[in-house]
């Protein structure tokens, strides 16, 4: 559950040279090559250590509603990303785009939150992100999970 | 004789090839200096004193040459069997994508790690009975050198051990034992014959501390490693806090192997139903 | 008239001694592991009473009386080894050091290793966010005590083991003094407008652990043992 070396063991795992110890299982679990996009209601954000999450309630095509959570970093480092504790609230209609689990669960690690108000805050994935730009959401594919019909 | 990281390896350079994205990031992180930490708000009255047996401060470790981190002591070390066999099981597991639960990943003291290389700022208090090494953020640790020639009889084994120290010149010589066999060395687990020793000595102009440490462990390595590091003078910032246990996510051990029971969570975070919110449960043991 | 001059002739060198004692100890006295003298699970003002909540508040804080009293105790975050900050640590049955240092104070809380640094430089820092210890600044007063003001102290956090709940904005003002060589008093004012209805204050005493050294403390490993969290 140790947050700064999230990026640090990235280059770590794809050198060979892994302290294991050190690495977060979300090293291994998101797909940094890819970004979805999605739009819903926010219903928690957990300012927390060792990451901060923000849960996303997202309509399904079938009606239904997915819980999303996405990764951010610990409260200090959003900060100087421009974060604040209260810069989305329960209730906010966000757009996020992010890099998904591997898994296929309703997961990722957040590249970018479009707010209500038009700002756009980063996660800590766009440092590692190596797929297609993502600058328009509207550009940015929505999940596999999404399309349930 | 001083390890480095990446060593020759033709399985390691084609992984190091392949993480050119992550290079590139961690590149930027190495140069700010600060391992992707966040400088925090600055405060006055933080001068480098250039009395030598002056360790109090702010200091940061510096990047090692030939390796990223400071905590990083490289993938060529010599190990005993046991402790090989140990290292390869972890990265294999890592290459398969299986997260191995640790004493440091599941939030206690990393002990010799924190004390080789901090990754955040760390606060030195000193007074004529100890130094206190402070880290408030990741990892938060506390580490009091007592000036003594000996380590108390009744010591009780500790993730962090304990440390003695004395002056030789204008060398202060850190000795540390006592510790409980639960502590993580990059991939190793080090055993409670773990002897760690420092040299430190500071730079005429008070802006560096020099840090010779040698690990004597006959359980994990075959002869002593000695590791030299250098920790850079900050000018003062606020301390900043890191709650590892704050946040105690289902999903955070989902997969996760726990080879040591004592690991286990007994408490997890569950996420609500719709709008229920998310609620912590404990098991009792 | 004489008894009571002499009285209060005898009044005011008790004054004076009592000074010059915290005085001429010196700031290094403050050095040491100090405990809580009294068992003190919830916070009471000077006069002995419950500090005045407003409404919302004290529906809350009751709230967690009925909670803990059902054995639901989800809503201390000491539960599951979460920070659980200040003033919390200094009223807790858990030691904690003084190490007074030329730039700053340190207070190294045995529970759960939390440390505390209280800078001393002079300059009023702004909280960088709100934090379990929140951010201390401190200066040291002609009459030998130590008055250190937190800011920024996390709401998700309680005042005490009862459950007194605050906001973000909470400050507190701790006045230190030693009574005597094994004797600190902590003077401490709570000032938080969305969760009381006025400023309010308690004081708390501390005994000398003689000899004490810390213990490496690590809540998890406690809890997993069946122990108390704190």
């Amino acid at each position: 559950m140790k947050t700064k070396s999230l990026l640090i063991a990235a280059f770590l795992l794809g050198a060979g040279h892994l302290p294991q110890g050190h690495a977060h299982h979300s090293i291994v679990e998101f797909d940094y090559t890819i970004a979805y996009a999605v739009t819903g209601k926010v219903k928690e954000l957990q300012w927390t250590n060792p990451h901060s999450w923000v849960q996303v309630l997202v309509p399904a095509d079938d009606g239904e509603t997915i819980e999303f959570g996405f990764e951010l970093g610990a409260p200090v480092f959003n900060i100087r990303l421009g974060w604040r504790k209260d810069s989305i609230v329960p209730g906010d209609e966000v757009t996020v785009v992010y890099c998904p689990s591997k898994n296929g669960s309703p997961r990722g690690t957040l590249m970018f939150i479009h707010l209500p108000s038009g700002e756009v805050l980063p996660g800590i994935a766009p440092r590692i992100y190596s797929g297609p730009p993502v600058d328009d959401p509207a550009t940015v594919p929505a999940p596999p999970l999404l399309s349930r019909n | 004789m001083t390890y480095t990281f990446m060593q020759t390896n033709a399985r390691g350079a084609a992984r190091a090839a392949l993480a050119c994205a992550c290079l590139l990031a961690s590149v930027e992180l190495a140069a700010q200096g600060d391992f992707g930490m966040s400088a925090a708000p600055p405060i006055p009255g933080y001068e480098p004193s250039t009395d030598p047996r002056d360790f109090s401060g702010l200091w940061r470790s510096k990047p090692v040459p030939g390796s990223f981190l400071p905590f990083v002591l490289g993938g060529d070390l010599p190990f005993t069997d046991s402790a090989k066999a140990r290292v390869e099981y972890a990265q294999r597991m890592a290459a398969e994508g299986t997260q191995l639960a640790t004493p440091h990943i599941m939030c206690r003291p990393t002990g010799v790690n924190q004390a080789i290389g901090p990754i955040a700022p760390v606060y030195v208090l000193q007074n004529d009975e100890k130094m206190v090494f402070i880290v408030t953020d990741e990892i938060r640790d506390i580490r009091q050198v007592y000036f003594a020639d000996e380590h108390p009889e009744d010591l009780e084994p500790s993730y962090g051990g304990h440390s003695i120290a004395r002056w030789e010149g204008n060398t202060l010589l850190v000795d540390t034992i006592g510790y409980n066999g639960r502590g993580v060395l990059d991939n190793a687990v080090h055993s409670t014959q773990m002897h760690m020793t420092q040299r430190i000595t500071k730079s005429a102009d008070g802006r560096t501390l020099h840090i010779e440490i040698t690990l004597n462990d006959p359980v994990t390595f075959t002869r002593p490693v000695t590791l030299e590091r250098e920790w850079a003078w900050v000018n003062g910032q606020q301390p900043l806090e890191f709650d590892c246990e704050e946040n105690p996510r289902e999903d955070n051990f989902a997969g996760m192997v726990f080879e040591e029971e004592y690991l286990r969570p007994v408490c997890i975070q569950y996420e609500g139903e719709g709008e229920e919110l998310s609620r912590v449960v404990c098991e009792q043991p | 008239m004489r008894s009571g001059l002499n009285l209060l002739h005898g009044l005011l060198l008790a004054g004076v001694a009592g000074l010059a004692c915290g005085d001429e100890l010196g700031r290094d006295a403050f050095n040491g592991v100090w405990l809580i003298a009294e068992d003190t699970p919830a916070l009471r003002t000077l006069d002995g009473e419950l500090p005045p909540l407003l409404p919302e508040a004290r529906a809350l804080y009751e709230e967690h009386l009925r909670r803990r009293e059902n054995g639901d105790t989800y809503f201390d975050r000491a539960t599951w080894c979460a920070g659980v900050g200040l003033p919390r640590l200094l009223i807790a049955n858990h030691p904690f050091e003084i190490m007074v240092d030329k730039r700053q104070v340190g207070f190294f809380f045995e529970w759960n290793r939390w440390v505390r640094l209280v800078d001393m430089s002079g300059e009023e820092l702004e909280p960088y966010y709100p934090m379990s210890l929140g951010t201390a600044t401190g200066a040291w007063q002609d009459d030998g005590s130590l008055v250190i003001t937190t800011k920024g102290l996390m709401h998700e956090t309680i005042m005490d083991h009862a459950g007194l709940p605050h906001s973000d904005e909470l400050v507190m003002t701790e006045t230190l003094r030693l009574i005597d060589a094994d004797t600190l008093e902590s003077h401490i004012r709570f000032e938080d407008p969305l969760t009381f209805s006025a400023p309010w204050e308690t004081k708390v005493t501390y005994l000398r652990q003689h000899g004490a050294r810390l213990k490496e403390d690590v809540c998890l490993d406690r809890i997993k043992q069946g122990l108390p969290p704190i």
